[in-house]
């Protein structure tokens, strides 16, 4: 278990505790935070669990796959720092991990 | 006065939504949830992917940990079979003529497998695929078998073929069409699923239609109308029925699924309805359609809870899905309906194209291998119904986004 932070877009934040193996978005999900829809349930097939990654953490975080990246490019808030969050795998090192939401996911 | 009951019956996709929508929605009634199944609700796509494969625990399936059921004030009850319904006096009943009354009633029922007539005799070496419990006996089969045949070459039998295929069994999918896919798609695809399938080792026969199954020492035997085919266990996937005898038993009214409106509700102002059991008008295919589809689920569970809340928000959505293969994601969105045109961008050969489907020069459905550019690209067009040019569309050296100016 490590404990990530999510930060909704009106700054309300929610720590929660997430196992290791699991991805961003299952620990968002199994834990009801709102803002993190997954209609796929992970598959790399909905571009509905966009979250934003500070810099800091880039090198302890898989890198994009093509796939991830173009299915990104279409999402409405887009930014430098956005990810989907069934394509990162949570480890160890992500203990105290930030990770903020957009306003919406469609 | 007592606080408003809202009651929901099955526990898959679009069950779940709705009570989180409702919750979300801050729904101040009561809710209770009655799943037949002894699972909390979970995702099926996985089902006959990474599940069937055995790469996911079947806790990871579930939407939600029982927590959240516990905290939201969700009543869920597993195993719990409604017998019927009484839209007058507003009752579901249950087993053992338990009986619960209710405000909203939710039918989130859901589809059952389309059965072929011979199977009673020899069930135990003939499978469907639905639900958890049908994926861990078809697992625990697979590790004593070497051959399997697949009865219906829709999505269900592809992805269950690549599956079994690359955990080393010989595969045989028998399709009574002149092609697979042929109920969902175009001959292009077909064409190319079929030629993935066959590079695999798996053996492709259309026009064979199944005529009989019969057991022996040996495993079971497929009769079909080009000869017999022996394997050790057959998964049919022939294709699902709506499960909406419970909604036309009551009353309400019920043609190849429960009829909805476009805010959920059924012929009964107090019921009603979302996921695969729904036949729903879309605007923008101008039609009834009853969808096999998670996206359909979620929108159609947030649309009940919108009507519930007394949110009059209608469903307005263009519908897509995904398969995985092998190495392909196919995402598919629109129907392909009365198209007059097709487009193929990108090259098959490498698997990575997208097969825009058009009419009067608008794009009306895609299906894209490999390329999500073109997937997400699609859903803005065909939603915006945006005229295209042909040639750019094709035109590889433009980037999908600047195809339209």
């Amino acid at each position: 278990m490590v404990k990530i932070i999510y930060i909704e877009h009106d700054g309300t934040e929610h720590p929660v505790d997430v196992d290791v193996d699991t991805s961003i978005m299952e620990g968002a999900v199994s834990n009801s935070i709102p803002g993190i829809d997954a209609d796929c349930g992970g598959g790399c097939a909905c571009a509905t669990c966009m979250v934003f990654i500070g810099d800091e953490w880039k090198d302890k975080i898989s890198s994009m796959s093509d796939e991830e990246e173009s299915m990104l490019d279409f999402h409405e808030y887009k930014e430098d720092s956005s990810r989907l969050g069934c394509q990162i795998q949570v480890t160890e090192e992500f203990d105290g991990l930030k990770v903020k939401m957009p306003p919406s996911q469609h | 006065m007592s606080k408003e009951k809202t009651l929901i019956i099955g526990g898959g996709q679009a069950a779940c939504q709705t009570a989180t929508s409702l919750k979300s929605k801050k729904y101040d009634g009561e809710i209770k949830i009655f799943c037949s199944e002894n699972y909390l609700p979970y995702q099926r796509p996985p089902l006959s992917k990474k599940f069937l494969m055995g790469e996911l625990d079947k806790e990871r399936l579930f939407f939600k940990p029982e927590k959240f059921y516990t905290e939201n004030e969700i009543s869920i009850n597993l195993n719990s079979f409604v017998q019927r319904i009484d839209i007058e006096n507003k009752e579901i009943f249950l087993e053992n003529n338990k009986k619960e009354n209710y405000d909203n009633l939710v039918i989130a029922t859901g589809t059952i497998p389309r059965k072929i007539d011979s199977e009673k005799k020899i069930s135990d070496k003939v499978f469907y695929l639905r639900s958890i419990e049908d994926v861990l006996n078809i697992r625990d089969k697979i590790k004593e078998s070497k051959k399997v045949t697949i009865i219906g070459g829709g999505y269900i039998g592809l992805e269950v073929a690549a599956i079994i295929n690359n955990l080393g069994l010989q595969v045989t999918i028998v399709e009574m069409a002149s092609r697979i896919l042929e109920r969902v798609t175009s001959e292009t695809i077909s064409s190319f699923y079929t030629k993935v399938h066959r590079q695999a080792g798996v053996e492709v026969l259309t026009n064979t239609s199944v005529e009989g199954l019969s057991e022996n020492n040996n495993g079971i035997e497929v009769i079909t109308s080009n000869g017999g085919i022996v394997s050790d266990f057959v998964i049919v996937g022939i294709g699902v029925l709506p499960c909406d005898t419970l909604a036309s038993e009551s009353g309400i009214d019920v043609k190849n699924g429960i009829l909805v409106d476009e805010f959920c509700r059924t012929s009964n102002d107090s019921v009603f309805s979302a996921g695969d059991c729904t036949m729903h008008p879309n605007i923008f295919y101008n039609k009834n359609i009853r969808l096999e589809s998670v996206h359909n689920a979620i929108e159609q569970g947030k649309t009940v809870a919108s009507s519930i809340i007394g949110e009059k928000i209608s469903y307005n959505q263009v519908p897509w899905f995904w398969s995985d293969q092998y190495e392909t994601k196919l995402q598919i969105v629109g129907l392909l309906d009365n198209y007059d045109d097709i487009i193929v961008r990108g090259d098959k050969e490498k698997q990575s194209f997208a097969v825009f489907y058009i009419k009067d020069n608008i794009i009306i459905a895609s299906d894209c291998v490999n390329r999500p550019a073109e997937h997400m690209m699609s859903r803005k067009l065909i939603s915006e119904k945006v005229l295209i040019d042909k040639d750019r569309l094709s035109d590889e050296t433009i980037p999908i986004k600047e195809v339209v100016n």
